[in-house]
């Protein structure tokens, strides 16, 4: 023990202290405060007022507010009870609420009959038992452009489906670029938002009283048939660059909601629009429904405070702490009716269309299949919007339903059964591998000892070339066994034998095993099928693609002279940015007023809806991954290009090669070995070609740009059937492999690449 | 000689029209970023700093910056420290069933980690790292395509200097530290830019791994800003995206010399 081995002794014990001080401190300090987890969706600065009031109305109690992804927040949930770390307090979207209730998760609130206080009482009622409290509300109506309207002679907004029809035809000029109605397209959540109201208007439903399947009817083939008649006078967009459409002008009619107002006076001043209800099916029949939808507060029942977080639910939904929110943004309105008598709503004419429009609105069926429902729907008015015939997609639905609606109504979560099936099996896994390791360390053990004299005798043993260190082995290899074994090896076994399972994160109780039945729906999977067919496409159009033109950067840039360093830091810089800011910065980029539109525009091609034209999708995307990876490539092969000997090229110079030939057999032959490395990075990264679907398209249109990777997380986390997911992975695994093993037989030269 | 001269002027013509459209995008971020609302043309551009003030103001950028930082930080230094030490004993050590447990390096290669999402949030929730940033660190300490690259970068090194210590009675930890580490150097460059690309660019992980604003790290956050509301704000998108890119923006711009010099030496010998 020298000097130089006690200093990291005494940092050591220093640093170990200070966590110690770190750790407890605050604990023994705040021993009596009361802590609850509220999840929200929202700015902390507009939750955060509301919170302060509350915590100096109850001394000693913290409200720890967590603002959450919107976007991910089912998932986030789901995940957060499968592992027991629900949040006390929690925001949901409406829709969600029957699966919630369903399951028994939530702490029922009594059995008051709240219909005449709030909107969506029936979102938060189960068995006659009230389990949250709606917090924000929100609907659709109808925008209308005034001077497009009386310019094609109309100066009433349209009140019946033919009068909308009617209104669209004539204000449609596309040649102007002017557009008669705004449909929906591409963000296939929305799609059913908007539609709805025709069906629910027309006297359709989506389930009866019993909870059946009644969406294939002759109401819904009215309306579908009528939107699709819309749909030759319409502009398809997400609901996005529609609202923006509209706020310049070039869209005459738009269904959309209260967000707006928050935008329109100050962005477009000179915009002269109104708003309506949305069109009944004729002045005699039918009814203006809309869609009606927000956000209620729940308590989870696994909260220790129950009571306490009930009071603050109480608390939040109060008007004087909902309307901070609707005055941020518009998107909603406090859910409680004692707006209808605000001067805030009232006076405003516009405003004052939304509360009329919130009496005929209809809520989504509150039931515990609502998530699948509203994808088959979704998927449906889509298939339908897209050119399918639509009496037999109507079928297709109501046999997708059937499927979705009978069995699982069979048993809830049992509650405070914590030791469910999976927790146990994970455990057992879990202990296996260290198993494992400890074998292969054991193994390792055995062959020093085996070989000790050989070892003890100068540490170093040379034994037909070989340089056996077995120690050292050991050592320099832990980390990577340790990895592999807990993050690699396990999660796949666990997953492999997941796959031959039916598991389903809201039912663990009904873990069955299914042997190879998972695998065979696969192959009668037409999604899957679907999904299969564009990876395969997106691969063999971006691998190819990406290469060559890294090459041939490569090449161009190994030609300049000066400013190289210059432009090899451009062509590279995509590759830095974060794949999520790329795909955000292309959302911009390909929305109709995007760049990308303009630049076409210089070539006389005229403008698309890039993401959301059915046959444009996956390309655009293509050409976006084309785009962010060339660069990077091309730096890889400049790198190789470098490395080929210049004595070479000087002897192919003397015998009189020129530029082709020297590429062609000098170069090219010579980075063999880099291309070959690039072609399998490259399709391995293509393979499981995720993010960019997840930020830009999630899967749509019609399925037309989902992945194998993103059907997987699609089926796994928002569907929740992980035996399914695992299948899947498995199937993609195995495509993987193989595709590795046959690159490098193709393209194996003189040694094994692998 | 002409010939030559005029092919030469072609790239200078060219390269600064590639240069210009590679990077119309960012630039289209720029530009927007610093815009209230959409504008119709060029000409009336009338920059604000208010998309600015309100992603540095609003939310806990800053939190979520350092966040990211610390996983991209700890993420590479584990790197760059562990995969060396396994590659080299890969590549030149003989142990029992060497070929299996190297191929548990090819296999992490081709499988893909989505089907792993699950089981590793199972593991982070039972070892109490879940929705910390070790969550976001321990999982990606190692990677396996770094074992593999600088596993074949080693091969093909020459053997000589190491046989060399070890005569001069050097341990093979020393081989290691003055032998192994200073020859691997190029390649470990193209592991550290692999490294920090993958880490900065992980989405999936820590929107799983991690719930609360404690541990979030940026592209988390962005992709928030982008989907919380049904309006998209894109002056305040563009912003935040500018925002969240700026430290590898700014790494790139002062180490871009050696980044790229030490792919561009880090050559891959047959």
């Amino acid at each position: 023990m020298d000097k130089k081995n006690k200093i990291p002794f005494r940092w050591c014990r220093i640093f170990s202290a200070l966590i110690f001080i770190a750790f407890f401190l605050p604990r023994f300090l705040f021993a009596e405060t009361i802590e609850l987890v509220f999840w929200n969706y929202w700015d902390p600065k507009l939750i955060l007022p509301a919170i302060e009031r509350f915590e100096a109305e109850h001394p000693g109690v913290k409200i720890k507010n967590e603002q959450v992804s919107w976007g991910s927040a089912l998932d986030k949930i789901l995940v957060s009870m499968a592992n027991g770390k629900e949040p006390d307090i929690c925001e949901m979207g409406s829709t969600w609420m029957g699966k919630f209730m369903n399951a028994g998760v939530l702490y029922p609130l009594g059995s008051a009959d709240i219909s005449d206080k709030y909107f969506m009482s029936e979102a938060v009622t189960w068995d006659d038992t009230l389990y949250g409290m709606p917090w924000l509300v929100s609907t659709r109506v109808l925008f209308y452009n005034k001077d497009l309207l009386e310019k094609a002679g109309i100066y009433s907004p349209p009140e019946t489906w033919q009068e909308l029809l009617y209104a669209a035809q004539k204000t449609n000029e596309p040649r102007k670029g002017i557009f008669g109605f705004g449909m929906n397209a591409g963000e296939p959540h929305v799609l059913y938002k908007k539609f709805m109201p025709f069906v629910w208007g027309n006297g359709g439903e989506i389930l009866d009283e019993e909870n059946s399947f009644v969406f294939n009817s002759k109401e819904t083939a009215e309306a579908l048939d009528f939107y699709k008649e819309l749909q030759k006078y319409s502009y398809s967009e997400k609901q996005d660059f529609l609202d923006e459409l509209f706020k310049r002008g070039k869209l005459a009619l738009n269904i959309s909601g209260s967000w707006n107002f928050s935008r329109y006076p100050k962005e477009a001043p000179n915009l002269n629009y109104d708003v309506a209800l949305i069109p009944k099916p004729s002045h005699d029949k039918g009814y203006n429904a809309s869609f009606l939808g927000g956000e209620v507060l729940t308590v989870f029942k696994t909260s220790k405070h129950p009571e306490l977080a009930v009071e603050f639910v109480h608390h939040m939904t109060q008007i004087a702490n909902s309307m901070p929110i609707t005055e941020e943004a518009w998107l909603n309105f406090p859910a409680d009716k004692a707006i209808l008598n605000m001067p805030v709503f009232r006076e405003e004419p516009k405003l004052n269309v939304f509360l009329k429009q919130m009496e005929t609105a209809v809520h989504p069926p509150i039931v515990s299949e609502w998530v699948e429902l509203e994808r088959i729907l979704n998927k449906t008015v889509e298939r339908v919007m897209y050119g399918e015939e639509l009496h037999q997609e109507l079928f297709a639905a109501e046999h997708a339903a059937g499927s979705v609606l009978n069995p699982s109504n069979a048993q809830p979560l049992s509650i405070g059964d914590k030791e469910t099936a999976l927790r146990t099996s994970s455990e057992v896994a879990l202990l296996s591998i260290i198993v494992i390791f400890l074998i292969i360390n054991a193994l390792l053990l055995y062959f020093i000892i085996k070989n000790r004299p050989h070892y003890l005798g100068i540490g170093k043993l040379q034994k037909k070339n070989r340089i056996l260190y077995p120690l050292h082995t050991m050592i320099f290899l832990s980390p990577w066994l340790i990895i592999f074994a807990v993050f690699w090896f396990y999660p796949a076994v666990f997953s492999f034998l997941m796959s031959f399972y039916k598991y389903d994160i809201f039912m663990p109780d009904l873990l069955s095993f299914t042997g190879f039945s998972n695998y065979f729906s696969l192959l009668k999977d037409r999604e899957f099928l679907q999904a299969l067919f564009n990876t395969v496409v997106f691969v063999g159009g971006t691998v190819p693609a990406t290469t060559l033109l890294a090459l041939v950067l490569a090449f161009m840039l190994s030609r300049l002279k000066s400013a190289a360093s210059f432009f090899k830091s451009v062509f590279f810089f995509p590759s830095v940015i974060s794949i999520v800011v790329v795909a955000t910065i292309f959302k911009a980029f390909y929305s109709p007023f995007g760049l990308f539109n303009a630049l076409l525009s210089i070539f006389g091609i005229e403008a698309r809806a890039w993401l959301v034209e059915a046959k444009l999708a996956l390309p655009a995307i293509m050409l976006m991954n084309i785009w962010t990876y060339t660069g990077y490539y091309s730096i890889l092969f400049l790198a190789a290009f470098t490395s080929v000997p210049q004595e070479l090229y000087e002897s192919a110079e003397l015998d009189g090669a020129g530029e082709w030939q020297k590429l062609r057999w000098i170069t090219l032959p010579s980075i063999m070995p880099m291309t070959v490395l690039i072609l399998i990075m490259n399709s391995i990264r293509s393979w499981q070609v995720f993010s960019e679907i997840f930020t830009l398209t999630g899967g749509g249109p019609l399925g037309n740009t989902n992945t194998i990777v993103h059907y997987l997380y699609q089926v796994g986390f928002r569907y929740h059937n992980m035996g399914y997911a695992s299948a899947i992975g498995y199937v993609v695994a195995v495509t993987l492999m193989a595709l590795a093993y046959l690159q490098s037989r193709l393209l194996r030269k003189k040694e094994a690449l692998l | 000689m002409k010939k030559h001269f005029r092919s030469k002027s072609l790239y200078f013509i060219l390269m600064p029209i590639l240069a210009f459209l590679y990077l119309s995008p960012f630039l289209y971020m720029l530009l927007r970023s610093f815009l209230r609302f959409d504008q119709a043309s060029l000409f009336n551009y009338s920059p604000t700093l208010f998309n600015y003030e309100t992603v540095l103001t609003g939310a806990k950028f800053g939190h979520y910056f350092l966040n990211s930082l610390i996983v991209l930080v700890a993420v590479l230094f584990a790197n760059i420290f562990f995969s060396v030490p396994v590659a080299y004993a890969f590549s030149r050590y003989e142990f029992p069933f060497k070929k299996l447990l190297y191929a548990t390096v090819l296999l992490s290669l081709v499988l893909p980690y989505h089907i792993m999402l699950f089981p590793i949030l199972n593991i982070a929730v039972k070892t109490n790292i879940y929705d910390t940033l070790f969550a976001l660190i321990i999982p990606f300490a190692l990677n396996g395509f770094n074992v593999f690259f600088l596993k074949r970068y080693i091969d093909a090194l020459p053997e000589d200097l190491e046989h060399t210590a070890r005569v001069d009675g050097a341990g093979e930890f020393a081989i290691l530290r003055h032998v192994v580490f200073p020859l691997t150097r190029p390649a470990l460059a193209i592991v550290a830019i692999n490294t920090v690309i993958t880490t900065w660019n992980s989405f999936i992980f820590p929107l799983i791994l991690t719930e609360t604003s404690k541990a979030r790290t940026l592209p988390v956050a962005l992709s928030y800003f982008s989907q919380g509301a049904y309006a998209t704000d894109w002056g305040i998108l563009m912003a935040a995206s500018g925002v969240s890119s700026l430290p590898l923006v700014l790494i790139f711009w002062f180490f871009q010399k050696q980044i790229i010099n030490g792919m561009t030496a880090g050559s891959l010998k047959e």
